[in-house]
């Protein structure tokens, strides 16, 4: 349940960050985007049904930052994160750059719905590719910033149940 | 404790019931009004809350970036005079904010100068954040239905015309800017009336389609709207033609290249034209001129 608040909240805030300061970390058509990573995140965390719906409502939430119709966001986000559930059924152990490299195929997963969704299907190659790669370089520090939080929520937790058990 | 347990995933399973159902009704609503221009409450509260903290967010990020730019300034004049850097820092602070100020106030007198030649009621907004989706040239401006604002609305900035109303919610709008790839506006060359719709080429500016190749079109040209969309009034200023190309045979039509006479990267004001009756008229072109 904590990695699905964290998804929900973290998730959100990061788009309100995004959609503000978004044009301060934009070259070209690409710029740090923290949410595909956050996606994969969650995913190797969370499994079916619970993960499915969190994402999907984050979805709907991010959709309030653009003008891309609104069940675009949903949609890739649901996708992107089937398709890491099920890669991660048929993988025992997943080396960290693997993750990465995870983040990378997720992100284009979600660029391409998106792109389609809003009619741009022509910017796939090389804006699409393009931030795909960054989302994976950019990756690691994301997710070192996500397990922070994670960990912090569930000491947090667990001061919280000493306390009630005392 | 198997009862516990039971009763925890009959818990989780009347939740997971819950939200999709929950999903299933705002998609069916959604589907259903989409079109239409009703809006739903709890979206527009929604999208209320999201640009307000936008807008919270936006202008101290503005103010870091002005910061972070005198700084740079700085960091060039001190290489040069290491004794008066103390004194140069005040002075440049103070420079920086007057020089706001001075460019500030050069744009707002641009806008009233639009304002003046303008016969429709006009209204100021201030951009407040951009879209979530770097492809997309859209804006939030703070200004909403409350104010009159509705889709489909001119926008204005210091050269011409910058975009236009595209969603509104109850304080917040969004303005889809000229360059967007979904922007298409009914267009004129002033010098020969020909005509051309105006198609956004994201960072490369814009592009005037389906002028044929015979037409005489030179770069330099400047490009008005038409009026013929029933969205801009005829006469206001577009851009400039800055590369002209026969392309090959089997193309019927040139490649024309425009750059915008509005900055649209740097727009921090903007105007919109709150009534939008079209105007068969040429006298706006001067006007606008």
């Amino acid at each position: 349940m904590i990695e699905t608040f964290c998804l929900i909240i973290l998730g959100y805030l990061i788009a309100v960050f995004q959609s503000s300061a978004g044009v301060f970390f934009q070259v070209g058509l690409i710029r740090l985007d923290a949410i595909p990573a956050l996606i994969c995140w969650y995913s190797l965390r969370q499994p079916l049904p619970l993960g499915m719906v969190a994402v999907a409502v984050l979805g709907l939430f991010v959709s309030v930052f653009s003008t891309i119709p609104m069940y675009v966001f949903p949609l890739s986000y649901v996708l992107g994160f089937l398709t890491i559930r099920y890669i991660i059924s048929n993988v025992l152990e997943l080396y960290p750059w693997q993750i990465y490299l995870l983040v990378g195929f997720l992100s284009l997963e979600i660029i391409v719905v998106q792109l389609a969704g809003s009619g741009n299907t022509e910017l796939v190659w090389p804006w699409g590719l393009f931030q795909s790669g960054l989302n994976a370089i950019s990756a690691p520090v994301f997710f070192f910033f996500f397990n922070k939080i994670e960990a912090i929520l569930k000491k947090m937790k667990r001061k919280k149940r000493d306390i009630t058990n005392e | 404790m198997p009862q516990k347990k039971t009763k925890s995933a009959k818990k989780k399973i009347i939740i997971v019931v819950c939200l999709l159902l929950f999903l299933s009704v705002l998609g069916v609503v959604t589907v259903r009004f989409s079109g239409s221009n009703i809006a739903l409450p709890a979206v527009m509260m929604l999208k209320d809350t999201g640009d307000r903290l936008q807008q919270f967010l936006f202008v101290p990020l503005s103010r870091i970036k002005t910061l972070w730019e005198s700084y740079c300034d700085l960091r060039e004049t001190k290489e040069e005079n290491e004794v008066l850097k103390a004194r140069l820092a005040q002075l440049q602070s103070e420079i920086t904010s007057y020089r706001e100020a001075l460019i500030e106030n050069r744009r707002l007198r641009q806008l009233l100068d639009i304002k003046r030649h303008q016969n429709d009621k006009t209204l100021l907004a201030h951009i407040v954040g951009c879209d979530i989706a770097p492809w997309r040239a859209v804006v939030t401006i703070d200004r909403g239905k409350k104010d009159g604002l509705l889709p489909d609305m001119p926008v204005l900035s210091q050269g011409g015309v910058i975009g236009r109303v595209i969603e509104t919610s109850l304080s917040y709008s969004k303005v889809m800017l000229i360059t967007d790839y979904q922007s298409r506006i009914a267009a004129l060359v002033q010098r020969n009336r020909a005509r051309g719709l105006l198609v956004g080429q994201g960072r490369k500016g814009c592009s005037l389609e389906y002028v044929e190749k015979g037409v005489d079109v030179e770069i330099g040209d400047t490009i008005i709207t038409s009026g013929m969309d029933a969205v801009f009034p005829k006469g206001l200023l577009l851009g400039e033609v800055v590369s002209v190309k026969a392309s090959d045979q089997s193309n019927l039509f040139q490649e024309i290249k425009v750059r915008p006479f509005s900055d649209v990267g740097k727009a921090e004001e903007v105007l919109i034209l709150l009534s939008t009756g079209l105007s068969t008229s040429d006298e706006k072109d001067s006007l606008s001129r």
